[in-house]
């Protein structure tokens, strides 16, 4: 499937592009010019599984503009992945759960609307191995995946003409939940493919996820199985691994460049479990990408950025890390954690971020305020490269490329520039080589890409970014985590304090025979205190006041730093990430800038009188808690540029890179994809032609 | 029994000011080979040593759900304890066995703490289907 050039649906994330225009008839969206980055959403629910809303209401408060018919706003992503648990569940997702407040929704089980026909869609029967009675009878995922999800997002597709996916929380064995998706097939744009299938995104279900036990599946029209030869036994602790691992290298066999497997809120469940499942060891992340070197690139945030509590977040005392951290989970947050640890190896490892919207707590979907979950839009964005021919295999691209980078609140807008160079570049190495004018040796490098330099050159980094001048946060009362430091900052005014360049060495892939390929993991705190790669620092800091600023007429301000690094002898990493939370914020980033526990943050009073009645309190005193907790610490994390010696051996996501290219080139992507993708940029043009603040930066940091 | 099961009978005892006390002193096994923790915010929580079932979920919502009851109706600890469990049914129905009784122990301690207070002539708003 092919669709005409993104545009940008500019809500909250209002930019230096002059990009507000008005919409264009027909409510498609508005007219604007492209933005290099596209907003997107990978995990979220509906009532097919334990979600409050139904399919068809999900997408349309996701991807839509404006204000829904029934009320509430809808959030404009650009992109968004259909990501419900494997497994199965009882209720029928034309509909909405009465606890969603909306007109005219109430709860329908499977058992209530059998054989009718509702939204053009007709179930006549529960398939499989039958699976409970009466309202709890369940339809196993397989089937809601191809009869009832797949023509909701066939019909959404027209409406929205956004790209929609389906994909998969895989209930893993042996682990926690996995974001997938097998985008082969899906081409619901009708056209010459016709509207397509999410066939093998539910095969893969059937096939490899633990909370999945149909032994039948679909059947041929001569009554015999369709897919035959699933493990339905060895779904937990180390054989459940070992399925995990079995799934990833189907995955890599079959759909090397169709497909992703991203653990998601990695920590919850704890360090891994042999005997059960749980979580993971960074032993089990090394496996997955050695299995899957295509497909399995990187993790997930955790979710659920409304949950922040007096008494914990989404992640529980039992995770690894014992709670979140700037609502990101320890691997993420911590520098040296697990993160730092995979990337200090070489390997393609990526982060991302995703809403996990299941419900608002205590509130219905129309509700401005939440307690659980945000829409998909609202709070968390995942940027991966726009495109000329933006579809489904675009998103899976831009993920695996690594150029993507991970927002919360719209603390920035979807024009970030990271990139590095390395200049001084001499005209003659010591191999002869010519370098100088040399465009693949001169040119940027951005997120994912590796800069080959010669020991003593320098690395020259530059950062662009536009601050939004409002979010969707309700709420314009002053900041009160920064109201601790005399910052008086209403929360749907986003700012950015500083942004943190990291880096760490790398020192190569670690071969499974090695003892140090596994590492043990710990629940709790105790599990924040592993450091995985002792190389990696915040090298450099910069502040906000220090960077070249300007205001844009719509509110948004334009920050741009430049500065450099040194090449030495050892390869190395940069990775990004900001936040509007000053260095020693107390209760919320320590004298480094590392983020605490929030459960110190939802300590902190928040004592306006605009703070809504359904803050926790403590002793009576109200505090900043679940969404305005989420509005408050904001934060985002952008994926590394590697460096290297020009005379060292390539990285892992150098040669990974170079595979996916090549498996491209063997024409592994499939029908109505894009089919001129390069193997590492997703853009099939040059970076710097694309930029269009190539040429205007004039500060220079050093 | 399934820890879980034990896990959440055992919030409910105490809500209930019934006197059982499970065994504690850091990660070690229960009866039925599950690690027991120690008090957190609290309460008891156990870690499952098998993965709980619709019925572990199904017992606990039906053990803690009078005493979410016994609230005043519009108590705010009431509104948001009936979300709670309202959520972990659910999460049964979809198979989510571990998020049920997590979902019934938030519920239980927003009954035992009271977390949401509100302010002298201050409301929850929510809005209504009928809205």
């Amino acid at each position: 499937m092919r669709l005409p050039i993104k545009t940008l649906m500019l809500t909250a994330a209002t930019t230096s592009l002059g990009l507000t225009d008005a919409a264009t008839a027909g409510g498609h969206g508005f007219k604007s010019k492209p933005n290099p980055y596209v907003a997107g959403d990978m995990h979220n629910h509906n009532t097919c599984a334990d979600g409050s809303v139904s399919a068809g209401y999900a997408i349309d408060r996701s991807v839509g503009t404006g204000t829904d018919v029934a009320g509430g706003a809808n959030f404009g992503l650009d992109w968004f992945t259909l990501g419900n648990h494997g497994g199965s569940g009882n209720r029928d997702c034309r509909f909405a759960d009465t606890s969603a407040n909306l007109p005219g929704e109430t709860t329908k089980y499977w058992s209530d609307t059998l054989g009718q026909t509702i939204d053009g869609i007709t179930v006549t029967e529960l398939k499989g191995t039958p699976n409970g009675t009466g309202t709890g009878a369940r339809m196993w995922r397989w089937q809601s995946i191809q009869e009832v999800e797949w023509p909701i997002i066939v019909d959404r597709m027209k409406k929205h003409n956004k790209v929609i996916i389906e994909g998969l929380e895989w209930v893993m064995p042996g682990h926690e939940h996995v974001d997938v998706a097998v985008v082969t097939g899906q081409h619901p744009k009708r056209g010459r493919f016709g509207a397509g299938n999410a066939d093998k995104m539910a095969e893969f279900e059937y096939r490899f996820d633990r909370a999945d036990t149909d032994a039948i599946g679909p059947l041929d029209a001569d009554g015999n199985q369709i897919w035959t030869d699933k493990d339905n036994v060895n779904n937990s602790g180390t054989a459940g691994h070992g399925k995990a691992v079995a799934g990833i290298e189907w995955l890599q066999k079959n759909f090397p460049l169709q497909s992703y497997v991203v653990p998601t809120h990695t920590e919850r469940q704890g360090p891994f479990n042999p005997t059960s499942s749980r979580g993971y060891n960074i032993e089990h992340y090394r496996d997955f990408n050695n299995a899957g070197p295509t497909v399995a690139f990187g993790i997930e945030a955790p979710g659920h950025m409304a949950q922040a509590k007096t008494t914990g977040s989404t992640y529980g005392s039992g995770s690894v890390g014992g709670g979140t951290y700037g609502l990101s989970g320890i691997y993420t947050s911590k520098v040296g954690g697990m993160w730092d640890g995979l990337l200090g190896e070489g390997r393609n490892f990526f982060i991302y971020v995703s809403s996990d919207w299941h419900s608002r707590g205590v509130f219905g979907a129309r509700d401005a305020g939440t307690t659980a979950d945000f829409i998909p839009g609202e709070y968390t964005k995942l940027y991966v490269p726009n495109g000329r021919s933006f579809s489904a295999q675009s998103v899976v691209d831009g993920m695996r490329s690594g150029n993507s980078y991970s927002v919360n609140g719209d603390i920035i807008g979807p024009d970030l520039v990271f990139r590095a160079k390395a200049i001084n570049t001499p005209r003659h190495c010591p191999r002869g080589w010519f370098w100088h004018g040399d465009h693949k040796n001169d040119a940027w490098k951005t997120m994912g890409e590796t800069i080959v330099a010669r020991p003593g050159q320098t690395i020259t980094v530059e950062m662009q970014m536009t601050i939004p001048a409002k979010n969707f946060s309700p709420y314009s009362f002053n900041n009160p985590l920064l109201m601790q430091v005399g910052i008086q900052q209403p929360l749907d005014k986003p700012s950015l304090d500083h942004v943190d360049l990291i880096t760490g060495d790398i020192t190569g892939v670690i071969d499974p025979s090695d003892p140090s390929y596994a590492v043990p993991n710990a629940a709790g705190t105790a599990g924040a205190a592993i450091v995985y790669n002792p190389s990696a620092k915040i090298a450099q800091q910069i502040q906000a006041k220090d960077m070249k600023v300007q205001r844009n007429r719509d509110g948004s301000t334009r920050l741009t730093f430049r500065t450099t690094f040194k090449m030495g002898n050892t390869p190395f990493y940069i990775r990004p990430r900001g936040t509007n939370i000053p260095v020693g914020t107390p209760n919320v980033t320590d004298s480094a800038g590392e983020p605490l526990i929030d459960t110190l943050g939802t300590q902190v009073d928040c004592t306006d009188p605009a703070c809504p009645a359904h803050l926790q309190t403590v002793n009576g005193v109200r505090k900043t808690s679940n969404d305005v907790y989420g509005w408050a610490n904001l934060w985002f994390y952008a994926n590394p540029i590697f460096v290297r010696p020009w005379n060292s051996p390539k990285l892992l996501v150098e040669k990974n890179a170079e595979l996916a290219a090549k498996l491209a080139a063997k024409g592994h992507h499939g029908h109505g994809h894009w089919g001129h993708w390069n193997g590492h940029h997703t853009p099939s043009w040059s970076w710097n032609h694309w930029n269009p603040w190539f040429h205007k930066v004039g500060f220079d940091r050093r | 029994m399934h820890t879980g099961f034990v896990m959440a009978l055992l919030l409910v005892a105490g809500l209930a000011g019934a006197t059982v006390t499970p065994s504690m002193g850091g990660d070690r096994e229960t009866s039925n080979g599950g690690p027991v923790r120690p008090k957190e915010h609290g309460r008891t929580l156990l870690k499952y040593a098998n993965e709980p079932t619709e019925e572990h979920c199904l017992a606990a919502v039906a053990a803690l759900r009078p005493l979410v009851e016994k609230l005043p109706k519009g108590d705010l600890s009431r509104i948001f304890a009936e979300s709670y469990l309202n959520q972990a049914v659910v999460e049964g129905g979809n198979g989510e066995f571990a998020e049920c009784l997590d979902e019934v122990q938030h519920a239980a301690d927003e009954v035992r703490n009271r977390r949401h207070v509100l302010r002298p002539g201050e409301s929850l708003k929510i809005r209504r289907a009928d809205e």
